[in-house]
């Protein structure tokens, strides 16, 4: 899953003792030069900093990397899991480090499936002050569903709508799951004949040369999984045909996704 | 104080009796020195008896209200009252008023020891250990007298709404069997009718409109939610601790031919009117000996049965894990207590503080599935009310199914008197998220009827109205008390709550 950082969290190393954010800091440069613009993608066990917005790095061949500001369930940035892996693709920048990291943007990260126990750290918050997050730990400022809805007006018309998993998951996240719902509500909207729901599977190459190719059953839960939603939320009597495509269909991240094609 | 009026066939008159407890068929009166002690105002199956709409029960924290909006209810040939299955019992036989529309295990101890163990709640179906075990023998009903716990036989393998069965995605070996009833040639996982024996409490049969509220028809926890046979629109999946019935009507015909051992389907009639008496039910503590009322003019605005009614229809949606809408709001007028006042003034402060911690101290959330397991990050660092979100009753609209380790090892507390299984998950499926593909687990919870290893333990978490009445807590009476949730969730979460944040919590909980 890939989120944009449009606004940089910028953390003070040499200032947090003179406004009283704990221990002084050794200042640390951003990336080395070397690396900026190298598209990094590799397997690590995910790190969460205990700053009162807790972030998220990763270490790789021995640079700590940024990964995102926990947030909420809708958010850009899904969190990943400690007691998981983490894959991380993502575009090394020059940008000021956060939470002690390396930046990347853009930036995708997908939880492993399998259960590691070796990934368990919690890093004390080191003087790092979070400025840019979406919540905090606390209650969210506003009830999501008192947020202005947007009236969409529906024009029959052929729509498709990639839904997106992480790597070897059959389960989208919620932003995924709301496309889902998009896509039932829109042919139900038109009146549509026929939904084609396809489910797919991808593969990605490492930084340091191995292949990762996802599990051989995931097209298939996939599509299942996305027809199961729209069956609960209700297409309005539209056809739901399944299919899946058994190889992986490439190295892009989107190929680890289900298609929803609405039929008018 | 007035609590049942005895019926008298035929004539208006009634009797207003200013009863406390009824045990053993003797009365006691409501004095100073019965404070103390918590009462059992039990009602027997088949009594004769009007239930006011506005009834007021003792319990040791204060008092309970429960009010039924369709006004007083005579018991005599109601069916929710009458013992229309084969056993005696009747739903109210574990559904009390004075508990809360649940089953305390002090009524449960005082039922036992006024009938020498004959009422019909210890029915060897559920209430022992295992049907074969003799009935009247203490140690036959032991998980009911000392954690007041049914037995709950659950086919295995599951089967879906329409009968085609599930193909679970992992084996179950039974580990240790202290009940012996999950090794029976008869009623085991070998027998000729596989079965598996968990043991759980009752459920609240009151603020129902709020727990089968349906929500969204997707969640994020599980993609698409269950849809009800009966109605072919989704449900709530609340109503259940495994989510295994979907409506009030299901879950009335399943008690019926279990718990009450009836052997005919019941009449559309008399169905109707246990499922209208459900709906009609809201409860919530309304009296604390400390604080006083809870809830009307001065109070917090979520407290009283009353404000249950009040704000049942009145949101679009029902998450409350925000500023603008919290779960329980109204506290702020209490928090400016004086901290030197009088007993009662302290008291309401407390609550007021307990309720801030509840609503507002962050702590690490960890390795619990379908919260940490749905996009949130594994940790999360937020508060009670990120999973306790249900605006007026802190359940989970998710739904409210969850892992919080109540069952599996090694969180789970040593339950030596519970069964304990060895679950071993398929290479495909989804491992649990925290635990892997071999998890041991006292209670597999919804597992047991999704068939998925991911859901090993988790369980849906009840509503937090009526604590005071309805000792012990979790599903599988883990707490015995109110100060047993707070610890378990300090310990398990280590929150490292102040003795000052664990006193006002446990305060909170006991005034909802």
């Amino acid at each position: 899953m890939t989120h944009s950082l449009a606004k940089l969290a910028l953390v003070v190393g040499m200032l947090l003792p003179a406004i009283g954010f704990g221990a002084p800091q050794r200042f640390v440069p951003p990336a080395p030069k070397d690396l900026v613009g190298q598209e990094l993608r590799f397997v690590s066990c995910p790190i969460v900093r205990a700053t009162e917005h807790p972030c998220w790095v990763t270490e790789y061949e021995g640079e700590l990397y940024f990964l995102g500001v926990q947030a909420g369930g809708v958010s850009d940035f899904i969190a990943p899991q400690l007691n998981h892996r983490v894959l991380v693709e993502g575009v090394v920048t020059d940008k000021p480090r956060v939470c002690g990291g390396i930046v990347l943007d853009p930036v995708r990260t997908s939880t492993m499936r399998d259960v590691d126990r070796s990934c368990n750290a919690i890093l004390p918050a080191e003087g790092h002050v979070i400025v840019t997050h979406e919540r905090g730990p606390g209650p969210a400022p506003t009830q999501p569903r008192r947020r202005e809805v947007r009236e969409v007006e529906h024009v029959p018309e052929l729509r498709t709508f990639r839904v997106e998993f992480d790597f070897d998951m059959e389960r989208a996240w919620v932003k995924n799951i709301m496309k889902i719902n998009e896509a039932a509500v829109f042919a139900a909207a038109i009146g549509a004949k026929r939904v084609e729901v396809v489910g797919y599977r991808g593969r990605v190459r490492l930084s340091n040369g191995a292949v990762l190719e996802e599990l051989p059953f995931m097209p298939k839960r996939r599509a299942e999984y996305v027809e199961s939603v729209l069956r609960a939320v209700g297409t309005g009597g539209a056809e739901i045909a399944v299919r899946f495509e058994d190889e992986p269909s490439g190295d892009d991240p989107s190929a680890r996704s289900a298609l929803i094609t609405v039929i008018p | 104080m007035i609590l049942h009026r005895r019926a008298t066939r035929g004539r208006n008159a009634t009797v207003a009796l200013t009863l406390v407890a009824i045990a053993g068929g003797g009365l006691a009166r409501a004095t100073a020195e019965n404070e103390r002690t918590v009462h059992s105002q039990w009602i027997e199956p088949g009594a004769d008896i009007v239930l006011p709409a506005h009834a007021n029960y003792q319990n040791a924290l204060g008092g309970l209200g429960v009010i039924n909006v369709a006004g007083d209810v005579h018991t005599s040939g109601h069916p929710f009252f009458e013992p229309i299955g084969t056993n005696g019992r009747a739903c109210v036989t574990c559904h009390q008023p004075s508990d809360a529309m649940s089953l305390s295990l002090d009524s449960i101890r005082e039922r036992w020891a006024a009938t020498q163990g004959a009422d019909p709640l210890f029915d060897t179906f559920d209430g022992a250990n295992c049907p074969d075990q003799p009935r009247g023998e203490r140690s036959s009903h032991s998980l009911l007298l000392d954690h007041g716990l049914f037995r709950i036989p659950l086919a295995w393998p599951p089967k879906r709404f329409d009968g085609t069965p599930v193909k679970p995605e992992f084996t179950i070996e039974v580990i240790k069997d202290p009940t012996g009833c999950n090794t029976h040639p008869t009623y085991g996982l070998q027998s000729k009718n596989p079965t598996i024996s968990v043991y759980r409490r009752p459920r609240m049969a009151a603020n129902l409109p709020y727990i089968l509220r349906p929500g969204n028809p997707f969640s994020f926890k599980i993609g698409a939610k269950d849809i009800d046979p009966r109605t072919g629109r989704h449900a709530s999946m609340n109503l259940m601790a495994d989510g295994r019935l979907l409506s009030l009507e299901d879950q009335a015909l399943d008690a019926m031919a279990n718990h009450m051992q009836m052997h005919s389907a019941p009449d559309a009639v008399t169905l109707q009117r246990i499922v209208s008496y459900e709906n009609q039910l809201y409860v919530a503590q309304q009296y604390d000996k400390r604080a006083r009322k809870l809830g009307g003019e001065g109070a917090p605005y979520s407290l009283g049965p009353e404000a249950m009614i009040e704000y049942v229809d009145k949101y679009d949606y029902y998450l409350g894990d925000a500023l603008d809408m919290p779960v329980f709001g109204g506290f702020e007028a209490w928090k400016s207590e004086p901290a030197d006042g009088d007993e009662q003034q302290r008291a309401r402060a407390s609550i007021a503080r307990g309720h801030d911690v509840f609503f507002l101290r962050p702590f690490w959330i960890r390795d619990a599935t379908h919260i940490n397991s749905v996009g949130l990050g594994n940790p999360i660092r937020r508060t009670c009310s990120t999973c306790h979100n249900a605006i007026m009753t802190g359940h989970d609209i998710a739904p409210a199914f969850m892992d919080v380790g109540t069952s599996n090892l090694p969180w789970a507390e040593a339950r030596p008197e519970l069964p304990l299984f060895k679950l071993e998950c398929e290479p495909e499926a989804v491992p649990h998220p925290y635990l892997g593909r071999t998890v041991y687990t006292h209670d597999p919870g919804r597992a047991l009827i999704s068939g998925k290893c991911e859901d090993i333990g988790s369980l849906t978490m009840q509503q937090f109205r009526g604590l005071a009445a309805r000792a012990p807590y979790f599903s599988n009476g883990t707490a015995k008390d109110i100060a047993g949730i707070v610890d378990f969730y300090d310990r398990r979460f280590d929150m490292q709550l102040t003795d000052q944040e664990r006193t006002d919590l446990i305060n909170f909980l006991g005034s909802l």
